[in-house]
């Protein structure tokens, strides 16, 4: 499974950003390997569509949950069409973030 | 030259189409040709107050958006990387966000296999009709579209004869706003005396300053607010033409679909003042 967290610098420490469309990184998990990768949102100062760049993104990167803040309804109905599961309410450290959402899984 | 006045409002449901059509009826009265356009094209509601003219015209206006054919489609991404807006998204196909897509046509061209095609969509329509004297154009956007534009210039587009043309403009300070209000001579800002009244007449009158327009006010359902409307065009130097008090009798025969300037003789007389300082104000 792979996860992605909207963050507000380019480390798994750094806090969420609030605005999954317009963060301008993603940390992403990898639970098979058990690595974090950081990745550019190229719709963080994009004028139009920047939910639309942001899904884009995280189905490139195969990313198949996404943990935010809030999301927009437009990125909630990209989110579905993407096949990403999106869970919103989350704040944090990535890190931490993605460990709260394993355990709470069941640790896996 | 015709002079078009833009009647507008900032927030919705301030007065703006009692106020437009009302003055379009005392223009009329004196003998002056008027053309109306309604231009609030998401809900125009100059018709309901002019139930008796006779429609003379109506045409559709046609909007082309791209459209993906799937089955060519072999998710190369060209479309998406092309696409200034982020219209585009590409997971197992490429797919069209409408209310993004600015109809440039660029993903229809980067496409190398031809999945991109324009497809024409009816995306409103633009009714004349007249009666009375007068010439009434609106424009209807069809539900379910986003991008109200195209049938705003269509409306703005049809030759009208009128010596007065009084635009109807939509609520709020958006593109819908800015496009109704370009080319307009004049602004006639209908405001509420209330906080978000003052607040939206605000956005209004920036858009307003940097087209270069003159900018009058009418402050509607005056006494009923804090008084925020009447600071604000003090604060930016704009002339009161009028506040008309709220008048319960008024506002029943106009929800009934009474016409304004034949209501009350109140509103007759505010509507004919405006109109005479109008005149005044432009040296005609
Ligand atoms: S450019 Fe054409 S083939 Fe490539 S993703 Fe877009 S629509 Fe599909
Ligand atoms: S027509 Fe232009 S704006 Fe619309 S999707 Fe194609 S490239 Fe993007």
């Amino acid at each position: 499974m792979r996860i992605a967290v909207p963050v507000s610098a380019p480390s798994k420490e750094a806090l969420m950003d609030e605005k999954f469309g317009r963060a301008q990184w993603f940390l992403i998990y990898d639970s098979k390997s058990g690595r974090y990768e950081v990745v550019e949102n190229p719709g963080f100062e994009a004028s139009s569509g920047a939910g639309s760049a942001a899904v884009q993104t995280l189905r490139d990167r195969s990313v198949d949950v996404l943990l935010a803040g809030n999301i927009g309804p437009k990125a909630k109905d990209l989110l579905a069409m993407a096949g990403i599961k999106a869970y919103e309410d989350y704040s944090g450290r990535g890190e931490e973030v993605i460990r709260q959402f394993l355990s709470a899984q069941g640790g896996q | 030259m015709a002079v078009r006045i833009a009647v507008a409002g900032g927030k919705g449901g301030t007065g703006k189409t009692t106020l437009a059509v009302g003055l379009a009826r005392a223009f009329l009265s004196t003998g002056e040709k008027v053309s109306l356009l309604d231009l609030d094209v998401e809900e125009p509601n100059s018709h309901l107050f002019l139930s008796d003219l006779r429609e003379v015209n109506r045409r559709q206006v046609i909007s082309s958006l791209p459209a993906v054919i799937t089955e060519h489609c072999v998710a190369c991404g060209r479309c998406k990387e092309f696409c200034h807006f982020n219209a585009i998204v590409v997971f197992d196909k490429a797919t069209v966000l409408e209310e993004f897509c600015h109809r440039c046509g660029g993903c229809v061209l980067v496409c190398p296999e031809r999945a991109i095609v324009e497809k024409e969509v009816v995306i409103g329509e633009v009714i004349k009709a007249v009666g009375r004297g007068l010439e009434l154009v609106s424009g209807w956007l069809e539900v379910g579209q986003a991008n109200p534009g195209p049938v705003i210039r269509e409306v703005k587009a049809e030759q009208v004869a009128g010596d007065w043309v009084v635009l109807d403009c939509p609520p709020g300070s958006g593109c819908a706003f800015v496009e109704s209000v370009e080319g307009a001579d004049l602004l006639l800002g209908v405001v509420e005396d209330t906080p978000f009244g003052a607040h939206d007449f605000r956005k209004v009158v920036q858009v307003a300053r940097n087209a270069g327009m003159r900018i009058f006010a009418v402050i509607n359902r005056y006494g009923m607010g804090n008084g925020d409307g009447v600071k604000v065009c003090e604060e930016e130097e704009i002339e009161i033409l009028a506040k008309v008090p709220f008048s319960e009798a008024a506002h029943r025969a106009l929800a009934q679909g009474g016409d304004p300037y034949s209501v009350s003789p109140d509103l007759k007389g505010i509507l004919d003042w405006i109109r005479d300082a109008l005149l005044e104000r432009l040296e005609r």
